[in-house]
């Protein structure tokens, strides 16, 4: 019988609390959900949102790290979260890239694309091709020509097969038509320091990453793959001006799941809009070498198309390496 | 071991063991065959590792086997021994543990850490240990609330909380 | 030199200003608090506090985080040695002869001999970090996949000596290790082996839980039968080593150092093999190697020591270089860089209050550490006076909690279940687990090592003996093997002799 009363109490006390939950959007703390650990650009860029959105909305901002499979095991978190919008989550191009690798893998995709819902592009740093600063080659040309004169022999860094420094590499080989041989590590930073130590000899990266080794004499941009030069390394051309089309950006924007209601979207939109304005925001992001590359979800939306549909023909035209 | 029963109890409770090693090892040649490519000499496949080791395992396991009768009490005298459970309850006992260990990763997400802590406590100085109630109680919520606090509001590490916000 | 100690000078004005002191021993003392509960380790403890000290100046939130990381150094041994549950990776091998000291009423000398040890190795670690970092971070750059290869081999090597039990057993739990390292996605063709379908498995077992159970639960199954936990009366005279166990631990403590350092600046996860590699060393110097496993002070003396040694070698090319080494040194890079401080090879240079403010926060954590751990020596020892029947509940759930907080894994805590219940039938059958922990951290380094040398090389053995680094340590490795198996087959000949 006192059970009965307990489980009842219960019963009416979930209930309220659900009814309180629709009065308005949010009601209670809101969860950036991760899928990348503490100290990467995903979890950077969501920590110089966070206290920004807080203002702004006017609840508490959660931000989770759940790491794991390549940032598997935190999206999918994302992508099963109940779709009220109490659950967002700062992505990249993972949300192409890790379905494309199941299919080349012939495994059912663990998440597919469109169990998202873009809010809007944060960010877009276009990677950067950097070269050992011993390698004789002064700039992009004299690599590719070297490249072409002998296929496959020159080693490029990567860190993580099917990662983005993997990718971006690929990408740039795809259009110039040269071969070359590729060194996977651990990570951004195993593969810089396979760099560094001349084990590899060429390394996409962020300019934040490679530019302060760059300043110091150790590494040497050559290129960037993006459609203008990047303000710290204003000598370094672009692809575009060197005559190939091949861009790469590592980007992060903002995500919920594609079953929240369009009006909680919108909220989120706006939101967003006024975060990217916000002077706090502009600060952190500069601090961390980032610059602010805003598209609201309708503009976000035929990017992130883009971008994945490069991302799964990539994936795919690497195929199994073994 | 003048006595012989207890050595061919012992003799066989080692091959029991070395069999279940060979199973497992048998387990990972066995998926790597079906699933992994081996590549080449020049570009070795993500298989070969795993099989070679796998056959290795079984190979050191039937060693071990084959050693075990001859060497039981050589090995009895070289590594650290471990001393003979004094208690028929011994075995429920290491069950309870485990059994605690897998209920309480799923209980976490289910209702909570305070909640599964409690329970095991109460599980463990009630059930098991027959510990009178007075301390029982005071160990168990002062353990279930006491570390949460810890965790939560020093160490600031997120800890799941059930339907009831505990 | 005289500018070496202006700079340092310098380096202690930033440190006791009164903020930056203050964060400092708040990170040892969180350290020390993580480090100590089961399960928890350095990795964890930033990684939780992380959040906090991005609100903080770099200088400070570098201090804090710095703090919390040899804190939890530290403090990571005190439950190997006390119940034989590793708080991280490297404190498996203190386990090993740690806990057979507390069995024998020697907790105390046991936690002392750790905590002196850690002291002289983080101090001359600091000195050797202070007028070495930038030759030594260009020293470690040169250490690529080859010779990275031909360093695990020389641990696998290390595998030969960890164990004092027949060598059919040691060998079959060396290559379960092994083979258990093997699953997860195996990162140079990105098939997922082994993990039968668990997401989770696809980063392998996990190093934490596998030694959380494999160690501590075990024990808590197999010490409740045997009854070989009553509550002990350690007396406070016994609290301090005796003057043969401190004479003894000199020689380990040295070479621990040296040893720790030397494999802590080479980029890589290879730090966590410098406490195995201390202890195999001091086994094969030692008078009495049979007495390593049963309690002898050494081994513990020197594997504390080269751990403490190895967690300030891996900031020499962080800070010299701004390349990260292991997971800890990433999140401290990721810190200077949200303050907008690029880590590079400029940094010592562009941010001198940054890096000697660091190196003094050092001097100062590693004796804060000493005054803090000292006395606690009797406050962790008096903890064996509860009633084991009370105590291991209380175990058992921290070694849960520790396991579960790091990566909110339910499926990390059921592979410490599954860990420890593979533990007790091991132990059960006199098989030693050590190696399997071993096996378990080389494995998957080893195989990407030579897997990606034949990648730089498209395929040609002959990387492995075209570069001095590398061949060195193969006939350095080839050495050792060789006095390894020379007493074995010894005693074997000395055998049949006999028995003829």
């Amino acid at each position: 019988m006192r059970l009965a009363v307990l489980a009842l109490s219960i019963a009416v006390g979930f209930m309220t609390s659900a009814a309180q939950a629709q009065d308005k959007f949010p009601s209670r703390p809101v969860t950036i959900l991760l899928g990348y650990p503490p100290g990467g650009s995903t979890d950077t860029t969501a920590r110089a949102i966070a206290p920004v959105l807080e203002r702004i909305i006017g609840q508490p901002v959660v931000i989770q790290n759940r790491p794991g499979a390549a940032a598997l095991i935190g999206t999918m978190q994302v992508a099963n979260a109940p779709p009220d919008g109490y659950t967002i989550t700062v992505a990249t191009t993972q949300l192409a890239l890790l379905p494309a690798v199941d299919q080349v893998f012939g495994r059912p995709p663990s998440f597919t694309r469109d169990q998202f819902a873009p809010i809007a592009l944060v960010s877009a740093d276009p990677s950067m091709l950097f070269v050992n600063a011993k390698t004789p080659w002064q700039d992009f040309k004299e690599l590719m020509a070297d490249a072409k004169k002998r296929p496959g022999q020159i080693v490029y860094a990567s860190g993580g097969l099917y990662g983005t420094t993997h990718l971006a590499v690929e990408i740039v080989l795809k259009a110039t038509g040269a071969r070359m041989r590729h060194l996977p590590t651990a990570g951004g930073g195993p593969s810089l320091t396979a760099v560094l130590g001349n084990h590899a000899q060429v390394l996409a990266a962020h300019p934040a990453v490679g530019g302060p080794q760059a300043r110091a004499g150790l590494l040497r941009p050559v290129a960037t793959l993006g459609t203008k030069r990047v303000a710290a390394f204003p000598d370094v051309p672009t692809l575009k001006e060197l005559g190939f089309d091949a861009q790469y950006y590592q980007w992060n924007g903002l995500f919920t799941q594609a079953k929240v209601p369009e009006p909680i979207i919108t909220f989120w939109r706006e939101a967003a809009a006024k975060a990217v304005k916000d002077p706090d925001f502009i600060k952190a992001m500069e601090k961390v070498g980032s610059g602010i590359d805003y598209l609201d979800r309708d503009e976000f939306r035929p990017w992130w198309d883009e971008d994945s549909r490069k991302t799964e023909a990539t994936v795919r035209a690497i195929g199994k390496v073994q | 071991m003048s006595v012989l029963r207890p050595s061919d109890r012992e003799t066989q409770r080692q091959r029991i063991g070395a069999l279940a090693l060979v199973a497992v090892g048998l387990l990972f040649i066995w998926r790597s065959l079906a699933d992994l490519p081996f590549g080449t000499i020049d570009n070795p496949g993500p298989g070969i590792t795993p099989l070679a080791l796998a056959i290795l395992l079984v190979v050191f396991a039937l060693w071990s086997m084959a050693g075990s009768g001859a060497n039981a009490v050589d090995s009895a005298e070289a590594s650290n021994v471990e001393e003979e459970p004094a208690d028929q309850g011994a075995a429920r006992h290491a069950v309870f543990i485990i059994a605690g260990i897998l209920v309480s990763a799923f209980a976490f997400g289910a209702i909570g850490y305070r909640l599964t802590v409690l329970g095991l406590l109460l599980f463990y100085l009630g059930v098991v240990e027959r510990k009178p109630l007075t301390p029982t109680l005071l160990v168990s919520f002062g353990i279930a609330f006491g570390s949460y606090a810890l965790f939560v509001h020093v160490l600031r590490v997120s800890l799941p909380t059930g339907p009831w916000g505990l | 030199m005289a500018e070496t100690l202006h700079n340092l000078l310098l380096g202690f004005q930033v440190v006791l200003d009164p903020s930056v002191l203050l964060y400092a021993f708040l990170g040892c003392i969180i350290g020390t608090i993580v480090g100590v509960l089961p399960g928890l380790g350095p990795l964890a403890g930033i990684s939780i506090l992380l959040p906090i000290s991005f609100g903080l100046p770099p200088t400070t939130a570098i201090v804090l985080l710095g703090g919390i990381y040899y804190g939890a150094m530290y403090g990571g041994s005190t439950t190997s040695i006390l119940m034989r549950i590793p708080g991280e990776a490297a404190s498996v091998v203190t386990c090993i002869d740690g806990y057979e000291m507390t069995r024998q009423g020697r907790a105390g000398p046991a936690l002392a001999i750790a905590a002196i040890g850690s002291f002289v190795a983080g101090t001359l670690s600091v000195v050797a970090l202070m007028l070495l970092a930038p030759p030594l971070a260009r020293f470690a750059l040169a250490f690529g996949p080859p010779e990275y290869f031909a360093l695990l081999m020389m641990g696998l090597f290390v595998l030969s000596y960890m164990s004092s039990g027949p060598m059919p057993k040691t060998l079959t739990m060396a290559v379960l290790g092994l083979l258990l390292g093997m699953i997860g996605i195996d990162p140079m063709s990105g098939y997922n082996r082994f993990s039968f379908g668990v997401h989770e498995l696809s980063d392998g077992l996990g190093v934490l839980p596998l030694a959380v159970g494999l160690f501590g639960v075990s024990e808590i199954m197999l010490a409740y039968g045997t009854r070989a936990m009553r509550p002990m009366k350690p007396r406070f005279s016994e609290l301090l080593p005796s003057r043969a166990e401190a004479r003894a631990s000199i020689g380990p403590i040295g070479r621990g150092t040296v040893i720790g350092f030397l494999i802590g600046i080479i980029p890589g996860s290879a730090h966590i093999l410098s406490s195995f590699v201390s202890y195999a060393v001091e086994k094969k110097l030692s008078d009495h190697p049979e007495r390593f496993g049963k309690g002898a002070v050494e081994g513990v003396a020197g594997p504390e020591s080269a751990n403490n040694a190895a967690a300030c070698g891996a900031f020499v090319p962080m800070l010299a270089l701004g390349v990260p080494l292991g997971p800890v040194q990433a999140i401290l890079i990721a810190v200077l860089v949200v303050h907008g401080i690029a880590p590079g090879p400029l940094l010592i240079a562009q941010q001198p209050q940054l890096f000697w403010g660091f190196i003094a926060s050092m001097y100062i954590g590693n004796l804060v550490l000493l005054i803090l751990n000292l006395p606690l020596v009797g406050v962790f020892v008096s903890l064996l006076r509860i009633p084991y029947t009370y105590l291991y509940p209380v175990i058992l759930i921290c070694c849960i909690v520790g396991v579960y907080a790091v990566n909110h894994s339910m499926v990390e805590v059921l592979i410490m279940g599954i860990a420890g219940a593979a533990g007790y039938g091991l132990r059960k059958l006199r098989y030693d687990v050590a190696p399997i922990v071993l096996g378990f951290i080389l494995a998957p380094m080893l195989e990407m090592a030579f897997r990606q040398s034949l990648a730089m090389s498209g395929g040609e053995y002959t990387i492995f003996l075209q570069r001095p680094i590398t061949v060195a340590l193969l006939l350095v490795g080839a050495a050792l093997l060789a006095i390894g198996l020379i007493p074995a087959v010894m005693r074997r000949t000395r055998l049949k002799e006999a028995a003829e």
